[in-house]
């Protein structure tokens, strides 16, 4: 495997380390700065021997790694409890904190029968169990792996912990990475742009940044300067008899030499190794197992959370996305890329099937209870645009300079305001997570729609009278934007009103008879819930909305917008897994 | 099947292995299904997590019964234990030991006339060794103390400065890492579990030794129940006011209750205390609740709960569906807390890092022909890892009595496995404490055949005068306030 791979395991199951950030919070994923640094400790605590200090500052010089951990569903954080100690700098068994009020008595300690003050503490941990993690390095030269390997692995074996005392840890320079059977795992990797965590990195200078912060030399140097000036002065006052005088100024001279030579030496307490460089990271999609369709849009989705606002109905789909693309738009200003805007820059509409950034709503749908509110929405790159200019274009509206997600305000009329942030990485809820709308990486076969498909054209049979051709016309189109996302043709078109997924509305919403106005002949009133019609340009009337399921031959991976509404959010597809029958 | 490790497994395992580590299953003493008491921690709350385990197809709710710092304190206190039942001496072995000596201050029948009331114990306190005390060897109890005989008696055994101080603490000024020797002649248990001199001559910059030995306990599949209280007093049926005295006492006679009215109108005042709070009377039976600072995720509640419902009007149906889901409910004060928690079995895992043990090193001056640096080292942390297996199983021998309503008991022998590189896969051995001292025996034979310094008579210091004063102060202080301790 080229590249450099290092491994470590966590003898007990878990890792305790405390975010930088937050004293009630465990550190995971596991910075790499932070593992860089128990290298580093292992390396001044073993005699900093030369070889093995070349390995770590070539390391500093390799860039950010990818982060290979255990699924998060498998990771587990413990309650942060506060925990009372000890302490030993106070010997007091009781406290007295003002001296008009009465004394309080501190617990005995265990059988012994005195008092200690304690204060509370925190050791927030993860459990990880005995999955073993990576930081891997891909582009690494394969003959300087080979060259600083050897040293590399003596300080991996000489590291004893990666955070608190008790995050006992093994580690070691893999050939491979290597997790145990059936363990579900996730790659991190480095994206500045739209990244969902940060993490303190490492960079050339790190080493001596450190080596400087503790400053083991200098306080040695001191304090043997510090030693020989002692020496010399009890022997000046022991310094007696013949000669003595010549004897004391020779010490005194000593002494003036040796004190001078103190005054220069930096012999401050140790600083707290901090590290100021931060690096984002965001999860990497599974690699698919093998050659599978895919559409042209990339399976990694920009997702928003709902963070305010009120519980909005699927069916207010075009409204959010509206106004999402409105904000995204006023945002990038004048210098619209066309990815962004879907125009070239003479104003032409792009051609050739070409695809740009779409907006999805992400409805809590499918399930026995789902009533199909929205749980927040995504954003939908077509595969070619590199992540680097996605980030550019679009990370500082979503994430500040610190790596902290921006609220974004969506004002939606009389639907009030809805409020979305980028959402967090350890965001559970299926809607949220990229999987449940592409089935990446496996794919899926059958696939439905949660939106209504707004067909490019309209049928020429009659849906009532020339059912069958009008289906077949209908599956044709749904076929035609299938291939034009890069899709093969599905096998099969099943074409209703209805969506296969529980929760979704009607395509169209229904009427009814309005009954009781006598003076309003022929008015109808809505019935049921369903979607508004999406607007056409040009067109006489509304373009036919339909839900579909479609069949394909073998596995596809999404995520699917089919047909004309869809960079607003309709003719999106959720996969169908089970029966497609209704 | 597992086998008996001798000592030249060991000393080659902590040369080049990673760890030592034994997973250990442990049940109730009561049985298999018997509630047992976590810890408490701010609040009444236990510190739970989930787990993936290989028995189980979903994640199971864990709760931590025994923590690494009271994990640490109980094998300590296990040392102690052999050292005071003559385990280790029966064996023919020592462990170094540095003792604080207050039995002389317990004088309840007044016969030393040299001491003062100021100095007389209220209560008994003993001798407090570098095993009990929280913080070892560089304990406040032990800093504020003297050497009790020989050439340096009465020296303070630390001080601030280096020449008013005992040769142990002017050796002790001097240790770190590269130079553990002192610490391994008079508390190797410190090089084991931990050490930070913080509060030495040195402050904040004083030696640190991080723990090579972590050891927990977490309760597995755990459900959570409830702990009830409640008192019927035989001799008092109901519970009466209780009024302040003049005195700071309580009655509940209105004649000897302090007036705050006047005579016409009297207004007693009340006593600080209810009856039931001082354990008399009776106390309404009740559940265990929440207290203050209790925080997280309540799991005596329900994770989620949910609401679905549809509007009907005059039997017509309104397209308005909602459902209402709440979030996992939190811990408040006041609330129903959970007491008790079955569990499927209790996890017990003890890892001795061998690379912790060799980050020390232990400089002597006079190598034994033929012996280089590197020998003399090895000897030094093969005793320390011997003494982790020693600590170690004598605990589990003794039974896992972690509190009240929470012993445990190990289902099997201690099995360890010395792990190496990963893929390396251990036979396992079967360790007794019996076993584990005769290791500890043997390796100490060894290290001290090279050459290393190992104490095997205590260390005896007495405690200063200004100690013994603190100590009695809030000996009486705790008498005064009802001996209920506690913040």
């Amino acid at each position: 495997m080229p590249g450099l791979t290092i491994g470590w395991e966590y003898l007990t199951g878990s890792c305790v380390a405390t975010d930088p950030a937050s004293r009630q919070r465990a550190e995971w994923p596991p910075h790499p700065g932070r593992v860089f640094m128990a290298m580093a400790a292992a390396w001044f605590e073993t005699g900093e021997d030369d070889a093995e200090g070349l390995a770590l500052r070539w390391l500093e010089k390799l860039g950010d790694p990818q982060l290979l951990l255990p699924a998060g569903h498998d990771v587990f954080p413990r309650k942060v409890v506060d925990v009372y100690v000890p302490v030993n700098d106070r010997a007091d068994p009781y406290d007295w904190p003002d001296k008009k009020k009465k004394p309080t008595i501190h617990m005995n300690l265990g059988s012994i029968a005195m008092g200690r003050v304690r204060q509370a503490r925190t050791f927030p941990s993860v459990w990880v169990g005995n999955i073993p993690c990576f930081l891997r390095w891909p582009n690494a030269d394969s003959t300087e792996e080979a060259s600083h390997r050897l040293a590399l692995d003596r300080v991996c074996g000489n590291v004893t912990r990666i955070g608190h005392s008790s995050s006992l840890v093994r580690m070691w320079v893999a050939d491979e990475v290597a997790f145990p059977q059936l363990t579900e795992t996730e790659t991190w990797i480095p994206d500045d742009g739209l990244a969902e965590f940060q993490a303190r990195r490492v960079s050339e200078g790190t080493l001596d940044l450190l080596d400087r912060g503790f400053n083991r030399r200098g306080r040695e140097a001191h304090q043997v300067i510090s030693g020989r000036i002692v020496g010399l002065k009890n022997e000046r006052k022991k310094t007696k008899g013949k000669g003595a005088q010549q004897r004391k100024a020779e010490l005194d001279v000593l002494i003036t030499a040796e004190e001078s030579q103190l005054k220069v030496i930096d012999a401050r307490d140790p600083i707290r190794p901090k590290l100021g460089l931060w690096t984002g990271y965001r999860r990497k999609e599974a690699d698919p197992p093998g050659p599978i369709a895919h559409t042209d849009f990339d399976t990694d989705l920009l997702i928003l959370t709902q963070s305010d606002g009120p519980r909005l109905p699927l069916a207010s789909t075009l409204t959010v996305m509206q106004s999402l693309r409105g904000a995204v738009m006023s945002h990038v200003g004048s210098d619209i890329p066309d990815w962004v805007s879907g125009h070239q820059a003479n104003g032409e509409p792009l051609r050739d099937s070409r695809q740009h950034l779409a907006y999805i709503p992400l409805p809590f749908v499918s399930s026995e209870f789902s009533d199909g509110h929205l749980l927040g929405a995504a954003m939908i790159f077509p595969r070619g645009v590199p992540r680097p200019e996605r980030g550019r274009v679009l990370g500082p509206l979503f994430v500040s300079k610190s790596g902290e997600p921006i609220e974004i305000e969506l004002t939606l009329g009389r639907l009030g305001m809805w409020t979305v942030r980028k959402r967090d990485w350890t965001e559970t809820r299926r809607a949220l997570i990229p999987e449940t709308w592409t089935a990446n990486p496996g794919g899926a076969k059958t696939w439905a729609t949660v939106t209504p498909a707004v067909l490019d054209r309209f049928p020429k049979s009659d849906p009532l009278k020339e059912r069958d051709a009008w289906q077949e016309e209908v599956a044709g189109i749904v076929a035609t934007a299938c291939g034009r996302l890069g899709l093969p043709a599905p096998i099969d078109v099943g074409v209703g009103t209805t969506s296969w997924h529980f929760g979704s509305p009607r395509a169209t919403g229904k009427r009814r008879p309005l009954r009781g106005h006598p003076n309003m002949s022929g008015a109808t009133a809505a019935l049921g819930d369903g979607f508004p019609v999406y607007p056409t340009k040009g067109a006489k009337g509304a373009r036919p909305q339909l839900h579909v399921c479609l069949q394909f031959a073998e596995p596809v991976v999404g995520p699917i917008l089919l047909c004309a509404g869809r960079f607003l959010g309709y003719g999106l597809c959720k996969p169908l897994w089970g029966d497609a029958n209704r | 099947m597992a086998t008996t490790l001798d000592l030249k497994t060991l000393r080659e395992a902590v040369s080049k292995g990673a760890a030592a580590r034994c997973r250990v299953t442990l049940q109730p003493a009561g049985g298999v299904g018997t509630k047992v008491f976590p810890p408490t921690y701010s609040g009444a709350v236990y510190a739970v997590e989930k787990r993936r385990l290989p028995d189980f197809q979903d994640p199971v709710d864990c709760v931590l019964l025994d923590s690494v710092q009271s994990q640490a304190n109980r094998m300590e206190e296990a040392l102690q234990q052999a050292i005071d039942d003559g385990t280790f001496e029966r064996a023919g072995i020592s462990i170094p030991l540095i003792e604080v000596d207050f039995t002389s201050f317990w004088d309840p029948e007044k016969q030393n006339s040299d001491l003062t009331n100021e100095m007389r114990l209220v209560e008994p306190v003993g001798k407090v060794s570098s095993l009990q005390a929280p913080h070892r060897i560089a304990d406040a109890i032990l800093r504020e103390s003297v050497i009790a005989e020989g050439n340096e008696k009465g020296k303070p055994f630390r001080a601030k400065n280096e020449s008013d101080e005992s040769s142990y603490g002017q050796l002790l000024r001097r240790v770190s890492n590269s130079n553990a020797t002192t610490l391994f002649e008079l508390c190797p248990t410190a090089l084991l579990f931990g050490m930070w001199d913080s509060t030495g001559p040195k402050g904040g910059l004083g030696a640190k030794f991080e723990r090579a030995l972590v050891s927990e306990i977490v309760g597995v599949n755990a459900v959570y129940g409830v702990r009830t209280s409640s008192r019927i007093d035989p001799v008092i049926n109901k519970n009466p006011l209780l009024f302040a005295t003049a005195s700071g006492g309580w009655t509940v006679l209105e004649s000897e209750a302090i007036n705050e009215g006047t005579p016409e109108n009297p207004k007693y005042k009340l006593y600080e205390k209810k009856l039931s709070e001082l354990n008399l009377g009776n106390v309404t039976p009740s559940f265990g609740r929440y207290t203050k600072g209790a925080e997280g995720p309540d799991p005596l509640k329900h994770p989620q709960l949910s609401l679905d419902y549809r509007l009907r009007a005059e039997g017509q149906e309104l397209t308005t569906k909602q459902r209402f889901v709440s979030d996992w409910p939190e811990a408040k004060e006041g609330q129903i807390g959970h007491g008790g928690v079955t569990i499927t079995s209790a996890e017990q895992s003890v890892v001795i890092s061998f690379p912790a043990l060799r980050r020390l090193n232990f400089p002597i001056n006079n190598l034994p022909e033929g012996k280089s640096q590197e020998d003399v080292n090895n000897a030094a942390r093969t005793v320390l890892a011997a003494l982790g297996l020693c600590a170690a199983t004598l605990a589990a021998e003794a039974g896992l009595d972690l509190r009240s309503r929470c012993l445990l008991w190990p289902t099997a022998p201690l099995k360890w496995e010395l792990l190496r590189k990963p893929g390396d896969v251990d036979k396992g051995y079967e360790i007794s404490a019996e076993h584990a001292i005769n290791l500890l025996k043997e390796a100490v034979a060894a290290a001290t055949a090279v050459g290393l310094p190992w104490r095997e008579d205590p260390l005896t210091l007495i405690p200063t005068v200004r100690l013994v004063q603190v100590v009695v102060k809030s000996q009486e202080l705790a008498q005064k306030q009802g001996g209920e301790g506690g913040e």
